[in-house]
């Protein structure tokens, strides 16, 4: 029966494969869910390889994915992993499947990666086949699907056990609470403190500020992002405990040092400097040798893709995509806007808070550190979408001065105001969907530009 | 000139849910009032002067430091009760109103709670999320969100008549504890900022007790945005 399922699965992708050409539309989860109702423990029948590796986290995971996958499959290894991004049960299952032997039921692969929604860690792997998992950060994501986070923290912990051998950020003071009952082998990665480092938090709202053993306050040395950073606990002997250590960041030289290694960083973003750590500690950590992984990360880099570049006559639109309900994710954003010293103008907003529900729930806007732009290089700032206000209301409250917000009510005029009313680089920072509807428009203006002068 | 004192107790701890926000949002409500605004972070182990304050505001918390904040407050509350009995205003948002009621049962345990108020919380099999509309005095309606994992019981306070959303339990119309000026609500997040004109009420109640003259300012965003709303999620 499950040789069957296999094959069934096979067959309904080369469907969805075909179908998906005529409609537009990802066949990824499809096949996954039909075998999945089936035989809901299809999955725990498979053999897997000698590496299963899961990468979860807020933030960072799809990117750390996209680093272990280019270092494994430079050092030799076949490599199974979700690149197409579908991280949850039936993209998960449809993937494993399709690189199953029907008749073996031996996943063909030396290692199977999956990027990893930490809801679904359990829900993939009913019995444990993860032999490694990374957990990049854990920070306020999607809190209407995810509650907070010591609830996602707690679902990683229920979702592994001893055989896991587990890999964590440990300047992140959430995860590395996973470290206090973790009866496996743990590996942990952070970055030293830096010139880029901050004395204090942006903000108040830092999570896991408090000892997770004695409920004293932790000391913290220095800050990254939110509540990443150095600390220890002023009353135990609860501190950040470091495997692997990355130091001497420099984002304009894009290098740092890891184990006396140096090695580049793909982007002029600090937060990329995390995740290449995050693949680079896992894979020492599987045996991977020095000589390949430089050879990976120096010398054969991979081509980073989360930002698109445009152009808007001869200003360049730089678009950087922005997780709604997830303030780390806009506080990078924020953080690589503010390193640029150019004059800039920025487009923010949105139509609705999730593509994946309903709800209503602006909290996340106050966890963002928008003073961040409160710099004297931003010509002006763009409201857009039906939470406009609420966005426009929420920068003033972080000591934007009004008079650099513009409001635009009807998205397709953006491009005009933009062209009448503002200068500079123009950066939006917005989710998926805004994102999409904004490059559309900045691709038909050029086209037009391109046909008016021809 | 006039100073207004607010104090955000248990910054560090309760502020799961952006609600900062509401800090926020009576800072400006007050200046624009042009009245000078000071605000102290306090948090466990600070002392607790509520005299010193014509507001108190405390947010959302996980369970661990909602626990850790309870068993710091056991040592106000003498001074929270006197505060409370006097018309201090005290804003409780999110789960943080749980600590003053009789006890939380949480993760199959149940700890002992301030017992100031009769209310008692327990656990939920579900998380209950959404959006709610609600109804307080003769205001406008009352617009929020909701995220928690506890029903309320026992609650003989009504704040709210909920017009949209969950209530303090399944079998409640109401939501909410208000005693004197102590407003204690399961919404969370920037309450004050989305519902402008409940910061105003808080605001010109606070200044009309202090015989300062309050004006009406109401062309701001959040006014904007409250109307937005309601064009386009609630009327459809």
């Amino acid at each position: 029966m499950i040789n069957i399922l296999i094959i069934i699965n096979k067959l309904i992708t080369l469907l969805c494969k075909i179908f998906s050409k005529l409609f537009n539309k990802n066949g990824t989860v499809l096949p996954g869910s039909i075998v999945l109702k089936l035989n809901p423990d299809i999955l725990t029948k498979i053999k897997y390889p000698k590496y299963v590796i899961g990468i979860t986290g807020s933030s960072g995971k799809g990117s750390t994915t996209n680093y272990v996958a280019h270092i494994l499959k430079s050092a030799g290894l076949k490599v199974v992993w979700n690149n197409s991004g579908s991280n949850v049960l039936n993209g998960a299952t449809t993937l494993i499947l399709n690189n199953t032997n029907f008749l073996t039921r031996r996943l063909k692969a030396d290692a199977l990666l999956l990027e990893l929604d930490e809801s679904y860690i359990r829900h993939i792997f009913k019995s444990n086949n993860l032999t490694h998992l990374v957990v990049t950060n854990i920070t306020r994501d999607q809190p209407s699907r995810n509650g907070n986070p010591d609830i996602i923290l707690n679902k990683i912990k229920y979702s592994i056990d001893y055989n896991t051998h587990l890999i964590i950020n440990a300047d992140d003071s959430t995860v590395n609470k996973l470290s206090l009952n973790h009866q496996g082998k743990l590996t942990s990665f952070g970055i030293a403190k830096n010139k880029y480092s901050l004395n204090k938090p942006i903000s108040n709202n830092i999570d896991s500020a408090y000892c997770p053993i004695c409920s004293a306050k932790l000391i913290y040395g220095y800050y990254h992002y939110g509540h990443l950073g150095g600390y220890k606990c002023k009353s135990c002997d609860y501190k950040r405990n470091i495997d692997y250590e990355a130091s001497k960041i420099d984002l304009d030289k894009k290098t740092m040092i890891i184990n006396k290694n140096k090695i580049s960083l793909n982007k002029n973003i600090f937060f990329d400097a995390y995740n290449i750590l995050a693949a680079y500690t896992l894979c020492k950590e599987i045996g991977i040798k020095d000589e390949d992984l430089l050879k990976a990360l120096n010398i054969n880099k991979i081509i980073s893709k989360r930002m698109k570049s445009l152009k808007l006559g001869d200003r360049d639109v730089i678009m950087i995509e922005s997780k709604n309900e997830n303030n780390l994710s806009y506080n990078q954003s924020l953080t690589y806007i503010n390193q640029t010293k150019e004059t800039k103008t920025i487009i923010l907003g949105f139509d609705n808070v999730s593509r994946r529900y309903k709800h209503n729930d602006l909290s996340w806007l106050y966890d963002i550190d928008f003073n961040i732009l409160d710099t004297e290089n931003i010509d002006r700032i763009f409201c857009i979408g039906r939470f406009r206000f609420d966005v426009a209301a929420r920068l003033i409250n972080s000591g934007i001065n009004p008079e650099l917000l513009i409001l635009v009510e009807d998205i397709n005029n953006i491009i005009t105001l933009l062209k009448e009313n503002s200068t500079g680089t123009i950066f939006t920072m917005v989710c998926f969907d805004m994102t999409d509807i904004l490059t559309k428009l900045f691709i038909k203006e050029e086209e037009e530009g391109d046909n008016d002068e021809n | 000139m006039m100073k207004i004192k607010i104090a955000h107790l248990y910054y560090d701890l309760l502020n799961l849910y952006g609600e900062q926000g509401n800090v926020l949002a009576l800072q400006d409500a007050f200046k624009k009032q042009g009245v000078d605004i000071a605000v102290d972070l306090l948090t466990v182990g600070d002392k607790m002067d509520f005299d010193k304050y014509d507001l108190l505001y405390m947010g959302s918390g996980t369970k661990n430091n909602l626990l850790i904040a309870l068993e710091d407050f056991k040592k106000h509350t003498v001074t929270f009760k006197k505060a409370i009995k006097n018309n201090k205003y005290f804003i409780s948002t999110g789960n943080s109103h749980e600590i003053f009621g009789k006890f939380i049962e949480v993760d199959n345990e149940k700890y002992k709670a301030l017992g100031i108020f009769n209310y008692y919380t327990k656990q939920n099999q579900i998380r209950i999320v959404g959006d709610s509309i609600m109804e307080f005095k003769d205001l406008e309606p009352i617009i929020g969100f909701q995220n928690r994992s506890s029903v309320m019981q026992n609650n003989k306070n009504h704040l709210f008549n909920v017009i949209n959303g969950y209530a303090d339990n399944y079998k409640s119309s109401y939501e909410g504890y208000l005693e004197n000026n102590f407003i204690g609500t399961y919404l969370i997040g920037p309450l004050l900022i989305r519902n402008p004109h409940l910061t105003d009420y808080i605001v010109k109640d606070i200044l009309e007790n202090k015989n300062i003259t309050y004006k009406l300012i109401d062309n701001t965003f959040e006014y904007k945005a409250y109307d937005e709303y309601f064009k386009n999620f609630y009327n459809q």
